[in-house]
């Protein structure tokens, strides 16, 4: 006794392919005899195109979708690369790459544990910051306190990470506000303690973390994919990484099958800023100049690398493995347009561009899949 | 009342949610100048009814008419056509003034998509002292009393020119003075010539407000009555009596040993302190209407939200419920009524849905065994039956009642085994095969000694599955029937009259033998 009738039908069917058009009164869309002159159709082709293309990817099993499409988008993007500025494969440029992606593979770590708790750490920046102030001016007083100043800088980004998290599990604050707050806090404690004008040296002693290593490949990424691989494991297999991913998730299941939501939330702000500690020592050992607000863009940039690589704000979703993906596809962006003879404006356009496709393809790729 | 002289009708009205019928052959009239009772008990099909006629959903079959002529409701189309509603919780923007949520997606405008406010200051203000609402039109609407809420809602619907308002249970979030003012109100809108359809759970109110009355049964009507040629006894006795089918009765609990004992529990500001014990091998049903502190009650047990005071005994022993891992620790197991958002990650698959609760046992050194898991995850599909019986789905793509097996699975399949289960809701949303499976396990569960508290609006369900019954009404516990004196009208009584009439009439009863 339930006669679906075709009225009712089409406006279900109308509902569905055009979703703006709520009520679905209008079923004219599904009538299909708009005129060839239509401005409609070019937009309906590209449409057509696009949904084909999505179709095909949905079609293919998860673990393809899964590992094997960003590896081949990977390899697609190097070929791509080699063709267009070959010069990013010189050794002396590759050096260049890989220091940079010591530090924002770093960061991006730590940025993707908030993430997956549903938060967002504006603070990293600040956090490098205080390790490049502390390193310099510990040096500045006594040569002999690096290893100290090493311990002090993790220490900060420790309690800047300890604060956020407990400012927003058990205050309510919202991440945005309460980390840009303590980037302001931060910021502003350099300025007193280093009166506005940066005194001290990065010690050489530091330096040879980034300056050397084995081979090409500099001892400071070796330290950051060692960190990233325990990070992807204790993610995946770990019964950590089901506690963030429950949190992130739903804090409410979470909570009722006993997990402290406010541990979890606090141990990822944490890491997160001890990670940034981290990353701000081996952006010392790198640049061994000093500069008080050398770590800035890399909050919007960790945020960025995450997102490309396909984690998500909502929070529960999205794999560090990923985000170190994304990062390396941002960095290569970044560089190969900057050796590229664009002018610089033009510059930004194209690494707008090209992050706004990768995004949207990073998504297509995700999308239905659970895994 | 015949058609033409209906403001709104529904005609011969179906509608099914996947499998399950929710509306069959309803028809229904709202004529000019009258209050109009919709009643049931939960999952009569009430709410179904409203969102149909409110165009939030659209029938399977039937018709609803305006002024006698057939409408296609929408949302927006009911609107134009004059039929508002009122909710329980206003669907109201706290952050926003009254005169701003008054005019919602009905602003007045001059040309240029520029506001007409001294015509909108006009007409709300208009419509609240017509109302007799004495509310600031630029008071924000976060700082309103509920009631306050509902009035600000009644002048939306006002201004929109409503000639029918439905109110979906006002009365179950207000009291007193309050719903007073609301009934007041009621009825000077319907000598206003508005037709009002009030759907309550409270049975004393249809007698004080309502003209005539509908009852719905398992989505059917069982009687559309003046409400003068209807007696209270007549509306409880038309409620009640829906089938659950045939179930042979477990045999009646031991009673011999007490698994929990819940002393002077306090849920609540003026609510009197629980205190009940339960058994092994018993179940204990809790019995009463939405709201009447059953969830509550639960949260407290699960160490979900703390009691404020008194003391819960496991096996003799006083035990700590501030937090869920104290309960776990504890033995005691809540199986939530919101399984959608308390008891499932729904993005997560079956596999890491059902560990989740026993990652602890799962892990060595802070990784999880993904053998151990699967090991897990497979025998609790197999035991529960969960179709299909995959562990690496998504839980969200699975129906309400195999979302529910791996809920209860989550739970039950942790070692050691919970002594004491409490069930809040188990069957609701859930197929009638899941619905047998469910109760099967409650059985199984028993049968090895457990203790089970159900907590269920399904009375049919609360009488077969119970070998006792509590019942609550405002956050406290009014009565208790042994399985002997269960009936569906005896806990109806209880739920909706509280204990004095309850003493009343069994004093009455008493005089007699």
């Amino acid at each position: 006794m339930k006669p679906l009738d075709r009225t009712e039908a089409r406006s279900q069917l109308s509902t569905f392919a055009a979703p703006p058009n709520q009520g679905g009164r209008e079923p004219r869309n599904v009538s299909g005899s708009s005129s060839p002159r239509n401005p409609v159709r070019t937009a309906g082709v590209v449409r057509l195109a696009y949904e084909s293309v999505a179709s095909t990817l949905l079609r293919l099993p998860p673990t393809v979708r899964g590992y094997g499409l960003p590896i081949g988008t990977s390899l697609l993007v190097a070929a791509v690369v080699a063709v267009v500025e070959p010069g990013f494969y010189r050794p002396a440029n590759l050096h260049v790459v890989m220091q940079q992606y010591a530090v924002l593979g770093l960061v991006t770590l730590g940025q993707v544990l908030v993430l997956l708790v549903s938060g967002i750490d504006l603070s990293v920046g600040a956090v490098m910051n205080a390790a490049l102030i502390t390193i310099a001016l510990m040096n500045h007083y006594n040569e002999n306190l690096l290893l100290v100043s090493l311990v002090l800088c993790i220490l900060i980004g420790a309690g800047v990470g300890v604060t956020n998290g407990l400012l927003v599990s058990l205050r309510d604050v919202p991440p945005f506000a309460a980390t840009l707050g303590m980037t302001a806090c931060v910021q502003g404690a350099i300025l007193v303690y280093t009166k506005g004008i940066p005194a001290g040296n990065i010690p050489t002693a530091l330096r040879p973390i980034a300056l050397d290593g084995i081979g090409i490949v500099p001892y400071s990424l070796l330290i950051c994919l060692a960190i990233g691989l325990v990070v992807i494991v204790f993610l995946s297999r770990g019964s950590y990484g089901r506690t963030i991913y429950a949190v992130g998730r739903s804090a409410e299941v979470a909570r009722r099958v006993g997990i402290s939501t406010t541990a979890v939330r606090v141990s990822a702000y944490t890491l997160c800023g001890v990670f940034a500690a981290l990353a701000g020592i081996i952006l010392s050992a790198y640049v061994g100049y000093v500069d008080p607000a050398i770590g800035g863009t890399y909050n919007l940039q960790s945020i960025a690398a995450a997102v490309v690589g396909g984690v998500s704000f909502i929070g529960g979703e999205g794999k560090p493995a990923g985000a170190l993906i994304g990062a390396l596809f941002l960095l290569t962006v970044l560089n190969v347009t900057t050796l590229s003879s664009l002018n610089p404006f033009t510059q930004l356009i194209v690494q707008g561009v090209v992050m706004l496709v990768a995004v949207s393809l990073f998504h297509l790729i995700k999308r239905g899949s659970f895994a | 009342m015949n058609v033409e002289r209906a403001l709104v009708s529904a005609r011969g009205i179906y509608k099914h949610y996947g499998g399950i019928r929710a509306l069959a052959d309803v028809s229904l009239d709202i004529g000019s100048a009258e209050i109009h009772a919709l009643v049931g008990e939960n999952g009569a099909g009430k709410s179904t009814l409203v969102k149909i006629m409110t165009g939030a959903e659209k029938q399977d079959a039937g018709q609803v008419m305006v002024d006698g002529r057939e409408a296609q409701l929408t949302p927006e189309k009911a609107r134009e056509l004059g039929i508002g509603a009122v909710y329980q919780e206003p669907s109201l923007i706290p952050a926003m003034t009254v005169l701003e949520n008054v005019f919602l997606g009905w602003e007045q405008r001059f040309g240029l998509g520029l506001l007409d406010h001294r015509r909108m200051r006009r007409e709300a203000a208009a419509a609240l002292d017509n109302i007799g609402a004495r509310i600031h039109l630029e008071t924000e609407v976060a700082t309103l009393s509920v009631a306050d809420r509902q009035l600000v809602e009644i002048a939306r619907a006002l201004v929109q020119q409503a000639r029918v308002l439905i109110f979906d249970e006002p009365s179950a979030v207000l009291s007193g003075v309050e719903l007073e003012r609301i009934f007041n109100v009621i009825k000077e809108l319907r000598s206003h010539g508005l037709g009002i359809l009030y759907i309550s759970h409270r049975l004393a109110e249809i007698f004080e407000l309502a003209d005539r009355a509908t009852v719905l049964k398992d989505g059917r009507v069982v009687a559309s009555r003046p409400v003068n040629e209807l007696t209270m006894e007549d509306l409880i006795h038309l409620m009640v009596g829906r089938e659950i089918g045939a179930r042979h009765l477990r045999p009646e609990a031991a009673r011999d040993r007490i698994v929990l004992e819940v002393d002077k529990l306090a849920l609540g500001q003026d609510r009197e302190p629980i205190s009940f014990e339960l058994h092994a091998g018993e179940v204990l049903g809790l019995a009463g209407l939405v709201g009447s502190g059953r969830t509550r009650l639960a949260n407290a047990l699960g160490g979900i939200r703390p009691a404020r005071a008194g003391v819960v005994f496991r096996n003799g022993r006083p035990v700590r419920l501030k937090r869920p891992s104290d309960a776990m620790r504890a033995g005691i197991v809540v199986i939530p009524e919101d399984r959608k958002r308390e008891g499932l990650i729904l993005g997560h698959s079956v596999r890491e849905n059902l560990a989740l609760a026993s990652l602890k046992e799962l892990s060595t050194i802070g990784m999880v065994s993904a053998k151990a898991e699967r090991r897990l995850a497979s025998e609790a599909v197999k035991v529960f039956a969960v179709r299909p019986p995959a562990i690496d789905v998504a839980t969200g793509t699975l129906s309400g009642g195999n979302q529910q097996k791996v809920v209860l699975g989550k739970w039950l399949v942790r070692k050691p085994s919970a002594e004491v289960v409490v069930l809040d809701e188990p069957t609701r949303g859930v197929d009638v095969g899941a619905k047998y499976e469910i109760y099967n396990l409650i059985d199984a569960l028993v049968a090895r000694g457990s203790g089970v508290v159900l907590i269920s609006s399904e009375l049919p369900e609360v009488i077969a599955m119970s070998d006792r019954v509590l019942v609550m009404s405002a956050g406290n516990i009014v009565g208790e029937l042994k399985r002997g004196e269960l009936s569906e009208e005896r806990i109806l009584r209880l739920a909706v009259l509280g204990r004095e009439h309850e003493l009343a009439a069994s004093e009455g009863g008493g005089d007699a033998a």
